[in-house]
């Protein structure tokens, strides 16, 4: 079926795998990865299932199986399949499936462009008005002199890194990372908000660590604010070094723990407060742990949360390599 | 720097306090125009000599690219760096502009660009200055032989201008705070 396909597609280039086995194995290794994957279905040599768990969500699927059926139709769409054809029950089966793949293709591009725009539109709406406050910043610091314009400052700068991690976000898949040697206790105290009577207790001796520093900041800023929006401002929140890590990790490897004495979280929401959309107050923006998450997977690491000694909430941060 | 030698520039952009502030981190050090609007940028380009002009993309009415289309026609000469919140595309290769700053930007991001683009520019005139010396050079030394040309007090003279413009040219690509547009520069000459 395969050549089959390449002879009736004109302007897609198909790249064809006798087995699911080494269907997976292009997928690791393919220095771009395809815009749709087209299956057939005859266990052993071709499972569609092994390679519905392999793919990304996001890499859409035609399940076009030599011998169909309507059980397998229902068990291939409900494990992520995007689209199913039986070509035996079609006139031209080849060119049926060429044309879904140029369906998806159009609809994945079309996607793309809205995102494109849509980012473009968040960076230029988000950063003008940021500009404005700036220079009004600047331009009042030379009739009067308050601290509380350094407050501000520092607000502004935040919301422009936020905004330019927003906008990286929705331009690019996952989030791209050039990490740094970086002095953790320094990005933590930059980190720890200003205008906060809460309290900071730092670890003795915290490590020079492989990070990116400014998602390191955005990290920690938003495990501290979840930490005070959710205990208030008389919380405590420890943060140092787990002192037995994983040891099954490389030497180099540590953990940190950020650990608060607010109210906790419920093991049951464990798991979904690192979703988007997922807030636990009123304040929440359902973005501030979920973003958190893709840090920590960009960085390659790994986040736990668990109950503090004193009830509250415990993030572990796991895999950090000192520098 | 005499008030006479002082670089003068256009300021454009719609929002009247970004403008302003703008003026605020470049007035010590230069002559400064404010413009909110691009047609009232245009005639003020068209009735005064300026050295450089900081403009945003995006402005009611005319955009700050349609200016900078009317700046490359006119064939006017000076130095031109987009301020804008509008992120860069492919489309900036073809723009007729020497900077690109992406708002918001920083009192030290903007001067610093400001300082580069007259740099750059001054590079280019030593450049252009050099060519035309290296070129007599050539001439002179296809013509005669070099000891006729020892003799020639004139022709000393042109050597010893050409060296002192090859180490003030040096001098000028070391002053480039990025390394690489530096070393671009210094592997030019």
């Amino acid at each position: 079926m395969g050549s089959q396909i390449e002879a009736a597609s004109e302007t897609t280039q198909i790249v064809i795998k006798e087995t699911t086995t080494a269907g997976v194995g292009y997928l690791d290794d393919a220095e771009t990865r395809p815009d749709c994957i087209v299956t057939d279905h005859d266990p052993p040599e071709w499972d569609c299932f092994e390679l519905l768990e392999t793919v990304p969500p996001e890499l859409p699927v035609v399940l076009a199986p030599g011998r169909g059926s309507s059980s397998l139709a229902t068990r291939g769409l409900r494990a992520g399949a995007e689209t199913y054809l039986d070509p035996s029950t079609l006139d031209d089966g080849p060119a049926a499936i060429v044309t879904e793949i140029d369906r998806i293709i159009a609809e994945r591009q079309h996607s793309d462009d809205r995102i494109e725009r849509f980012s473009s539109i968040v960076s230029h709406e988000l950063r003008s008005p940021i500009q404005t406050a700036k220079s009004g910043l600047d331009l009042a610091k030379t009739e009067c002199d308050s601290h509380y314009l350094d407050s501000v400052a520092e607000t502004i700068d935040q919301l422009e890194e936020l905004t330019d991690n927003l906008v990286d976000e929705l331009k690019h898949d996952e989030i791209a990372v050039e990490t740094e040697s970086v002095d953790l206790e320094a990005v933590i105290q930059e980190a720890w908000p200003d205008q906060t009577t809460a309290t900071l207790s730092i670890g003795s001796e915290l490590p020079t660590i492989e990070a990116e520093r400014s998602r390191l900041r955005q990290l920690l800023d938003n495990l501290f604010r979840n930490s005070i929006r959710h205990g208030g401002d008389g919380i405590t929140v420890r943060i140092g070094v787990i002192e037995s890590p994983n040891s099954s990790g490389p030497n180099d490897h540590i953990g940190l723990y950020i650990a608060d004495d607010g109210p906790g979280i419920e093991p049951d929401r464990r798991e979904e407060i690192f979703e988007y959309g997922y807030t636990g107050s009123t304040g929440g923006t359902g973005f501030g742990l979920a973003i958190v998450s893709e840090i920590v997977e960009a960085f390659d690491w790994e986040i736990t949360v668990t109950e503090s000694d004193n009830g509250g909430a415990r993030f572990e941060l796991h895999e950090v390599k000192e520098f | 720097m005499t008030e006479e030698d002082r670089k003068t520039i256009l300021i454009v952009d719609d929002e009247e306090m970004v403008a302003e502030s703008y003026e605020l981190y470049l007035q010590d050090d230069y002559e400064t125009i404010v413009e909110l609007s691009g047609g009232a940028a245009l005639m003020e380009l068209d009735q005064r000599e300026v050295d450089l002009v900081l403009i945003d993309r995006r402005m009611p009415g005319m955009s700050g690219d349609v200016v900078v289309d009317h700046i490359e026609k006119w064939d006017m000469d000076f130095q031109v760096i987009m301020v804008t919140a509008v992120d860069p595309d492919i489309d900036i290769i073809d723009m007729p502009c020497d900077g690109y700053l992406t708002k918001p930007v920083s009192e030290d991001e903007l001067v610093d660009a400001v300082k580069r683009a007259f740099l750059i520019d001054h590079y280019e005139d030593l450049i252009a200055e050099y060519n035309q010396l290296s070129e007599k050079y050539e001439v002179l030394t296809s013509q005669f032989s070099s000891r006729e040309l020892a003799n020639k007090d004139q022709f000393t003279d042109l050597e010893a201008q050409m060296e002192e413009m090859e180490a003030e040219i040096a001098n000028t690509a070391d002053q480039f705070s990025d390394s690489k547009l530096s070393d671009a520069f210094s592997r030019l000459h």
